[in-house]
């Protein structure tokens, strides 16, 4: 049970980004717009897209 | 990892560059079973950046799509490797200030991987973008 938890915990516990920064988002099928909106928002500033593994 | 905070460290030493950063954090490997940590997180601590987590790797996906769709926009030297890739990850790509995302993400001014391996061109770059002059 315990064990249950923590996996839980880490997989769906909240995340807290740096100070300055946006809350994190989880992105899924329904509201993969988020990305695409946030990207559009930055224009006239170079845009810099990095993709990450977390381990 | 080592992409974060070698893109962090660019960041540092480029504190008034005008950027926009979309940090996207996906499953890759076996052990990647939930989001970065916030102390994973930390790592980006630039407040140019936003960060996201994509569990289902739709982004991957796109991309893949998209440079499928397009290999003419490809070297000769990028088509054989983006054939097989099943992932997009450790990647970086940077995209010029004008750069709009409809139906299909754009095309980037520049993209590498790993990330630790082309820093020193995307400091270059971001280098060349804040003191006006076009690489």
């Amino acid at each position: 049970m315990m064990g249950l938890s923590v996996f839980l915990y880490l997989r769906y516990g909240p995340r807290q980004t740096p100070p300055g920064q946006p809350p994190f988002v989880r992105l899924n099928s329904g509201d993969f717009q988020v990305l695409i909106e946030r990207f559009n928002s930055g224009r006239g500033s170079l845009r810099v897209l990095v993709m990450l593994s977390p381990t | 990892m080592a992409g974060a905070s070698a893109l962090q460290q660019v960041l540092l030493e480029h504190p008034k560059a005008k950027l926009k950063v979309l940090a996207v954090w996906e499953p890759v490997l076996g052990m990647d079973i939930a989001p970065p940590s916030s102390s994973n997180l930390a790592r980006l601590s630039d407040d140019r950046v936003e960060q996201f987590w994509d569990g289902g790797r739709l982004l991957s996906q796109r991309l893949l799509a998209s440079v499928r769709a397009h290999p003419e926009r490809l070297g000769p030297n990028q088509r054989e490797p983006l054939a097989k890739a099943r992932t997009v990850w450790d990647f970086i790509a940077l995209f010029p200030s004008n750069a709009h995302w409809a139906e299909e993400p754009p095309f980037p001014e520049f993209s590498g991987a790993p990330v630790v391996d082309v820093v020193d061109e995307v400091k270059s770059r971001i280098n060349a973008a804040e003191t006006g002059l076009k690489k």
